[in-house]
């Protein structure tokens, strides 16, 4: 099925169906972005593509059951040591990673090293933050990821607003993976990441208006000129 | 943290439609053409809610979620008639990125529970309608305040924080459509026992009105009547033939439009940075 991948045409992704989220509005942006989208519930439908989206609301634990039980953990890997282009939202970005700590400490994906903790901070008036973090906030763009981060935030300007919902946020062993920051209260996370082949958003770029289409665009650019198939450099 | 300001679109069927205590319902007009126009003034979220809940008219619920999801890429809630995880299954589906529950969580406390470890505890909204009783206490009210409960409002949202909702909306049935401004008591009570982000909503009768809400301790206010005749008001002074066709001008002749100071969400983000509150600046404006 690899035949398909032609150069020039609209890159075929697909977005790993676990039932998680809104894959409705996921397909709509990627559309937008210039990409195909198909609904990945089999991992073979996950081979099969020139670009994974790893898209997800929810609770890791279940989630990685999910992926495990159906088979689509192990195509998510395959697909990473293929180095195709991935893309993980929200709760796609916590599945990256070695471990989790939602309820017990539990394995992620292990495709970023680093950890998955809960908020747990205070405002600026020492107030406990309330949980899960909702709404539009800033992301603060790092410059690190070796300049790779335009491959993800593409020409968005420092300090762009988008959505997050959230209890819980990543931290890489590795900083120079962290392509954005976002401040929720007293807490400075990384709200987006640039791995190799891999790479990932905090907030719902599917749900940030233009400027978050603008992500898939990039992300769609970058899966259509092989850019990111360019890896450590 | 910025606050929130989210449009309440009541939908009954293909309508638009906005209920004024013990008035009934009227017509505005295509929900669709509404939540675009909010979606491009900068909403935060929208906040979509079937009032009549009826399996007969779910199809056309279902088709307006798509088509609003479709278009508007900013999150979308959705409520009424919420019965199942089937039920939720398929709102999600169909593109919306959050449900309310009401009727179903309080006859169903485990729904929650279920609810959100199958879909996620954020995309898990508990809205609560809250009527002020006699004696100062509230009760949840189901079926947009016709339906009373028994049930006892602070204690239920906290439960409901425990259960695992992400978020609650609190609902004053006594403010609702009456321009009266939010029930801060009741906002202030709700905010003081749950460590969720709280949704204000009900009453809302001027941008100003926003302010107070948040200062009570929540995190997002809702408005319909505030916005919707705002939009009504620009559509008319503009003369927007296409807009015109899909929003009903009759009931600005009627009794009860004069309660409310209608504005934009610039308006209203303007009111709450007057009282130092912080929004999302509106796409395009200086970050």
């Amino acid at each position: 099925m690899s035949g398909l991948r032609t150069g020039g045409a609209r890159p075929r992704v697909a977005i790993v169906d676990y039932e998680m989220g809104n894959l409705f509005s996921v397909a709509r942006a990627c559309e937008a972005g210039g990409m195909v989208p198909h609904l990945a519930p089999t991992p073979d439908l996950v081979r099969d593509a020139d670009a994974v989206i790893l898209p997800g609301v929810g609770g890791m634990p279940h989630a990685m059951t999910v992926l495990r039980a159906t088979g689509l953990a192990d195509a998510i890997l395959e697909a990473a040591d293929r180095s195709t282009p991935m893309l993980a939202v929200c709760l796609g970005m916590q599945l990256l990673m070695a471990r989790g700590t939602e309820n017990s400490e539990h394995e992620g994906l292990g495709l970023v090293a680093g950890d998955v903790v809960r908020f747990d901070g205070h405002d600026a008036t020492g107030t406990r933050l309330r949980v899960p973090h909702i709404g539009w906030n800033t992301v603060t763009r790092t410059g690190a990821a070796a300049g790779r981060e335009a491959d993800l935030l593409g020409a968005v300007p420092d300090g762009t607003h988008f959505y997050f919902v959230h209890s819980y946020y990543v931290r890489p062993t590795d900083a120079s993976v962290i392509a954005g920051l976002t401040s929720y209260g007293d807490v400075t996370f990384c709200s987006a990441l640039v791995s190799g082949n891999v790479m990932a958003c905090q907030f719902h770029p599917e749900r940030s208006g233009p400027r978050g289409l603008q992500v898939y665009s990039a992300f769609g650019r970058a899966v259509a000129a092989g850019r990111t198939m360019q890896v450590n450099d | 943290m910025n606050v929130r300001i989210i449009p309440r679109l009541d939908v009954k069927g293909p309508n638009l439609v906005k209920g004024v205590q013990f008035e009934g319902l009227r017509v505005l007009g295509s929900p669709h053409r509404f939540a675009r126009l909010y979606a491009d003034e900068g909403a935060d979220e929208l906040m979509l809610v079937d009032i009549v809940a009826s399996l007969y008219e779910r199809n056309s619920l279902m088709s307006l979620i798509s088509e609003t999801a479709r278009e508007v890429f900013i999150p979308l809630s959705v409520g009424g008639g919420l019965r199942s995880l089937d039920d939720i299954r398929t709102v999600l589906r169909a593109g919306a990125d959050k449900v309310n529950l009401n009727t179903a969580a309080i006859r169903e406390p485990a729904l929650v529970t279920r609810a959100a470890e199958r879909f996620g505890s954020s995309t898990i909204v508990v809205s609560i309608e809250a009527a002020r009783q006699p004696d100062g206490s509230y009760e949840a009210f189901t079926d947009n305040g016709r339906e009373r409960t028994g049930v006892e409002v602070v204690g239920w949202a906290a439960r409901a924080a425990a259960l695992g909702a992400g978020e609650i909306v609190i609902t004053s049935v006594d403010r609702d459509g009456t321009g009266r401004g939010y029930d801060v008591e009741l906002i202030r009570r709700v905010c003081a026992v749950v460590d969720i982000p709280v949704v204000a909503c009900g009453g809302a009768g001027s941008p100003a009105h926003a302010a107070d809400a948040i200062a009570a301790g929540a995190s997002a206010v809702a408005m319909g009547s505030v916005l919707h005749y705002g939009a009504v008001r620009r559509a008319v002074m503009h003369g927007e033939g296409a807009v015109g066709r899909e929003i009903n001008l009759a009931h600005l002749e009627k009794p009860g439009f004069g309660r409310i100071a209608d504005g934009t969400l610039d308006d209203v983000r303007q009111a709450l940075a007057a009282r130092g509150f912080s929004t999302r600046p509106l796409e395009g404006a200086a970050a």
